[in-house]
């Protein structure tokens, strides 16, 4: 598509209750790039994430998705309250009402998004192929007398599915383990899966909460690879949070600094990383003292 | 093992005493206090031996426990938790030999068997029925509902009512009645499936409980707690009856003498061939996407939006297929029976379909079909001891918790061959 930008967040707002978690985030990701998501903890780097993948519904502000050749607002689709203007145009109104009934954060991930969770979020009790065909839901044939008799066309669709299954946990390494819970993997191994089963969904942009945690220095070098490979092969955008700088600095294109609900930095790691009010964030230093990460 | 090196009488005796003291606080006043009009007559002899019973079995209990051999079981069943095992990819089960075996002589019963046995074994498949509806509900998609029974009365009444008012027998009520149930699961589910656990769980036990009230109260309809006639099914138009006020009979038409074991004979045989059917469908069910979004549902609901599955709409479509098979049930019930009041649709019938569901195994086909005759078929068997029946269900339960606390049947998930994965 011609648009630059994948993802348009403009004066993203998220208030709990009294808590102002988020005041006015804007910012941009490139469509093809590896962005970060950096910042202190409690900065409100995963409400962003949450915000962005329709989990919280954002106060106030834009969220504009363009993937899969189209716009969506996601928090259009999450089901927004009538407005006065609605009675007079039924257009509007009805529309309003479909997502207010059958909208969600699954209406995001249909229009090209998906996401990993910071405590891994796996279907344990089912196997790992399991898991990765649950992601291809909306792509093999739902049909249900189709499937009951088994037509020729279902399994055609479900052959198709386990191809694509096992192509991606040949990507993350995983072939060994396909029939496998995916409750009895390791935890590094559960990180990978939950990449492959995102990636499942054959999302433009994927989300990774946190992908490097519990990983040791080895497993995080594999991860910085296969997140290259998602970018380079598969022309998918990457967007994560991250708290190894190691990691973020080396394969991110461009980095934005939350702190306090706000983006006090962004730019490419080596703007990031001389920049004042990040180090003074980080580290607590008075701003004007010099310091370097 | 170390700890056998000395064995602890203390221990046993005490847990003996212990056991003895507790049944007999709990079997005192139920079997020591015998009403005799308005007075009551002390018992001391049966509450004495029921005692001593429990006091000289938990002693061997304890025993055992300290031999080797009774170590060695009690550390099996400590590691027993991990109910879910994943088949290899070649995997033959073995049921393909006992499932044929099972057709040919369920089919042949009816021609063998009693009037009454045959009863019995109607009762047994009806739950059969509303256990695999139960099932999907609450084993494969994890939503607990106590208000099943609703769905159950629905079908019933659909076959009394569509006779009465419409005139439909029992051949076109049966998939309207399906029908009917599964679109009462709709309306159900459609406000209530936004909400998870305990609260659903609240919601569903209300939905049961209106159901029967409105079955009891809106008497101009339902005729209250009279209830209402069902009818039989016929056979390609032939009544079961001893004479028929439009056309022939089925003993009529075959020359046969008339025996009220027909339409038993009958109900069975079409019960039977449902029971095939349902099995087979929530066999494919399982294994098709629906199923996998059910289950996957069923262990985290965040993940399943985080990609793309919608969540009220699977959990709806679990309602209703499950409610529909509850439908089927009800029908076949009041056909059998003949006759359909509200008193066949309390609370009890909820929890009985529950416990056959976690007894069963949750997700267990198989574990299903045999709770569901152990549960209805047992107390039949044991009517000399009738009175005791909500005793040893009560003892069962907490027998299976201790040493099966996932069902009688370990859930298995079918294997994949590895294949070369293609990317399109």
């Amino acid at each position: 598509m011609s648009q630059e930008n994948i993802l348009k967040i403009e004066n993203l707002v998220m208030h709990f209750g009294g808590i102002k978690a988020l005041n006015d985030v804007t910012f941009d990701i490139k469509r093809g790039s590896v962005s970060a998501l950096i910042g202190p903890n409690g900065a409100g780097k995963t409400t962003v994430f949450n915000c962005i993948t329709g989990f919280y519904k954002a106060t106030g502000g834009n969220i504009m998705l363009s993937a899969n050749g189209k716009e969506t607002s996601v928090i259009k689709v999450l089901g927004e309250a009538f407005r006065l203007t609605d009675f007079f145009s039924p257009i509007a109104f009805f529309q309003r009402l479909k997502y207010k009934m059958f909208g969600g954060s699954h209406l995001v991930n249909r229009a090209g998004l998906s996401r990993t969770f910071q405590n891994i979020r796996l279907f344990k009790e089912m196997s790992v192929v399991e898991n990765l065909l649950v992601a291809q839901h909306m792509r093999v044939n739902r049909n249900l007398l189709g499937g009951i008799l088994n037509t020729k066309a279902y399994k055609q669709a479900e052959s198709d599915a386990l191809e694509r299954a096992f192509y991606w946990l040949g990507v993350v390494d995983l072939v060994d383990f396909a029939n496998r819970l995916a409750g009895e993997l390791s935890y590094g191994q559960q990180r990978r899966l939950e990449i492959a089963r995102a990636m499942c969904t054959n999302p433009e942009i994927v989300c990774l909460d946190e992908p490097a945690a519990g990983l040791n220095p080895s497993e995080t070098e594999a991860l910085t690879k296969m997140i290259r490979v998602l970018r380079d092969e598969h022309n998918t955008t990457v967007l994560l949070i991250e708290h190894d700088m190691g990691m973020v600095m080396d394969i991110s294109d461009y980095i934005v600094v939350l702190d306090h609900g706000e983006v006090i930095a962004e730019g490419g790691p080596d703007d990031i990383k001389t920049n004042p009010k990040v180090i003074a964030a980080y580290l607590g230093a008075e701003e004007g003292e010099e310091m370097t990460l | 093992m170390s700890q056998t090196a000395g064995m602890n009488y203390k221990q046993c005796f005490i847990d003996a005493v212990v056991a003895a003291l507790m049944a007999l606080v709990v079997f005192g006043p139920i079997m020591g206090i015998v009403l005799d009009g308005y007075k009551f007559d002390i018992d001391f002899q049966r509450v004495g031996w029921i005692v001593s019973i429990v006091f000289v079995g938990r002693l061997f209990m304890s025993y055992y426990f300290q031999t080797a051999k009774g170590q060695a079981m009690l550390f099996k069943y400590a590691n027993n938790h991990d109910g879910v095992t994943v088949n290899p990819p070649n995997h033959k089960s073995k049921m393909i030999w006992v499932i044929p075996l099972v057709m040919v002589i369920g089919f042949l019963i009816p021609f063998i068997a009693s009037k009454y046995i045959l009863t019995v074994l109607i009762l047994g498949l009806i739950y059969v029925l509303l256990g695999l509806g139960l099932n999907i509900v609450v084993g494969l998609a994890g939503l607990l509902d106590l208000g099943f029974v609703g769905f159950y009365a629905i079908g019933a009444y659909s076959l009394a009512l569509g006779y009465e008012n419409l005139g439909l027998g029992f051949w076109s009520m049966l998939p309207i009645a399906a029908i009917a149930a599964a679109f009462a699961g709709a309306i159900l589910g459609f406000p209530v499936l936004r909400m998870h656990g305990d609260y659903l769980a609240i919601v569903t036990l209300g939905f049961g409980e209106i159901i029967r009230l409105i079955l009891t109260n809106w008497v101009s309809l339902t005729h209250g707690p009279n209830g209402i006639s069902a009818p039989l099914p016929t056979f390609f138009g032939l009544e079961f009856k001893r004479r028929s006020a439009h056309g022939e009979t089925f003993h009529e038409f075959f020359n046969l003498p008339y025996d009220s074991g027909y339409k038993y004979m009958f109900v069975y045989l079409v019960l039977f061939a449902v029971v095939w059917a349902v099995l087979f469908i929530k066999h494919r069910l399982v294994k098709m996407p629906i199923g996998r979004a059910w289950e996957a549902l069923r262990e985290d609901e965040i993940a399943c939006r985080s990609l793309g599955l919608n969540h009220v709409l699977v959990k709806l479509s679990a309602f209703m297929l499950g409610a529909s098979t509850a439908g089927l049930a009800g029908v076949f019930f009041a056909t059998y029976q003949g006759f359909v009041s509200p008193s066949s649709f309390t609370f009890f019938e909820s929890a009985l379909i529950l416990a056959i569901v976690v007894l069963g195994g949750m997700g267990s086909t198989l574990g299903v079909v045999i709770a569901a005759f152990c549960l209805t078929v047992l107390p039949e068997m044991l009517r000399e001891v009738a009175e005791y029946r909500v005793l040893l269900f009560g003892i069962l339960m907490v027998v299976m918790m201790i040493w099966k606390p996932r069902g009688l049947v370990r859930v298995t998930r079918n294997g994949f061959a590895a294949r070369e994965g293609v990317i399109k």
